[in-house]
């Protein structure tokens, strides 16, 4: 029972992404559902934010997680993610052909046909909010050296951000908490100025990474072994269909997913490594990492909130990492990104936990580097 | 924003907007539930988001992920 229990608490996400899909498939108002469930999910991580729970072992200290069925649902998401963006694009189609709006029945399941523009914009950031939850599973599956890395690629690119796999694991994970790594922000910048930077870092270090290893073989840039390129031509069915469904419209309802998807990953990043500094050469430790770990966010984001642990064994499965009385924020994912969207809200918010960071986790030389930053 | 990245943001507007004129001007947006056109224009879009990006790492270089603006004085 408590290995059934351990591994179903994670399917959260699952969940709500295929009543995310069934919201569009019904029509009329229901395609806020994702909005509505991203309300939902934010207001009861702010309820439980005073619960955390540490990782679960038997007596002879294995995890409870049952690594295929948590590989199976990994690799699940990737047709989901697929299937959300169909049944957009199936609403886009219906809404530039002009259908009109009616209730009609599917065997027994009743749906509207048609779509206002109204509702089209709710379908596209319900599309846009649960694509970019789904970013965690790219994320977990990065850190796999076998189909996984592969399987990550293709659900990064469903957001046009396939060089997010390489960059995660060889370039944020190697120089974490210094301005070698993009995915880290400095104290003063916002989660506005930090997506835009912070994409554009991670696809510049894939592009210089593919334009060396070719250039070492002798070989042209314009390459299919060019993983920088093939990775732009992973997203090529995704833009190709919304296209075609909806010409100019489809081809703004992809944009629009796709800014929507990243924003919510590098709001992810942003959270994990705010302020936290690492001087250049030295081992990435524990404190150059936020965690996450209230009890909600930890289920929902399959513990990519356990960012201490997660940095220190890269390698570890989500299911087994633990609070390791790192630096925390002591509240979830969807509370602190509220804070976020408010740059002068979050300042204040985060002043207190940088100013004890600097005081209990630092050593001398990172302190010297935090004092050189203008602001919180 | 630094001249570069400021001049590279030039340079990818006037691209993406003679790229976008010249899919009106040959009416190809006209023809998007075309299969083959839609394939057209998806690769024409992406190879414009990619040459973009390209055109702003060689302007830009390595200036805009810099710390040092966030800095009183410079990197330690």
């Amino acid at each position: 029972m408590k290995t059934i229990f351990f591994n179903l608490k994670y399917l959260l996400v699952p969940f709500f992404s295929l009543i995310t899909i069934l919201g569009l498939l019904k029509g009329g108002l229901y395609v806020w559902t994702g909005v509505l469930l991203f309300v939902f999910c934010t207001l009861i991580d702010t309820l439980t934010k005073n619960i955390h729970l540490k990782a679960k072992f038997d007596a002879n200290g294995n995890s409870y997680g049952v690594k295929y069925f948590q590989y199976f649902i990994m690799y699940l998401m990737l047709a989901i993610f697929i299937l959300l963006q169909v049944v957009l694009a199936w609403r886009i189609y219906q809404y530039v052909d002009q259908i009109t709006i009616q209730q009609l029945n599917f065997y027994s399941f009743s749906y509207f046909n048609g779509i206002t523009l109204n509702n089209l914009i709710g379908a596209i950031i319900s599309t846009g909010l649960w694509a970019g939850l789904g970013i965690i599973y790219g994320h977990e599956l990065s850190h796999n050296k076998k189909e996984g890395f592969f399987i990550s690629r293709l659900i990064m690119s469903l957001s046009g951000a396939s060089h997010f796999t390489y960059a995660h694991v060889y370039q944020h994970h190697l120089h974490l908490a210094h301005q070698d790594d993009p995915a880290t922000a400095p104290r003063g910048r916002n989660v506005y100025m930090h997506t835009w930077l912070s994409y554009a870092g991670q696809c510049k270090f894939s592009y210089d990474l593919e334009k060396e290893k070719l250039k070492r073989k002798g070989k042209s840039f314009f390459s299919l072994e060019n993983k920088w390129i093939l990775g732009y031509l992973y997203s090529l069915p995704s833009i190709v269909l919304f296209v075609w469904t909806g010409g100019i419209i489809g081809l703004l309802s992809i944009v629009l997913v796709c800014i929507l998807s990243n924003f919510l990953l590098e709001a992810l990043n942003f959270m994990g490594h705010y302020g936290l500094v690492r001087e250049n050469g030295k081992p990435i430790e524990h404190r150059h990492s936020w965690d996450n770990d209230s009890v909600f966010t930890d289920w929902f984001f399959i513990a990519i909130g356990r960012q201490c642990d997660h940095h220190v064994r890269g390698e570890t499965y989500f299911w087994e990492l633990d609070d390791v009385k790192g630096p925390n924020y002591g509240i979830g994912y969807f509370t602190l990104f509220l804070f976020t969207l408010i740059p002068p809200i979050f300042r204040v918010y985060i002043k207190k936990h940088l100013d004890n960071w600097d005081k209990k986790y630092a050593n001398k030389k990172e302190k010297e580097i935090a004092s050189t930053f203008k602001s919180y | 924003m630094k001249k570069k990245s400021f001049l590279a943001l030039i340079l990818i507007l006037i691209l993406s907007s003679l790229v976008f004129y010249g899919l009106y001007y040959f009416n190809i947006h006209q023809n998007f539930r075309d299969p083959k056109y839609a394939l057209l224009l998806g690769l024409i879009i992406l190879v414009t988001h990619m040459a973009s990006m390209s055109i702003y790492f060689s302007l830009a270089g390595n200036n805009p992920y810099s710390w040092s603006k966030y800095k009183k004085i410079k990197e330690i």
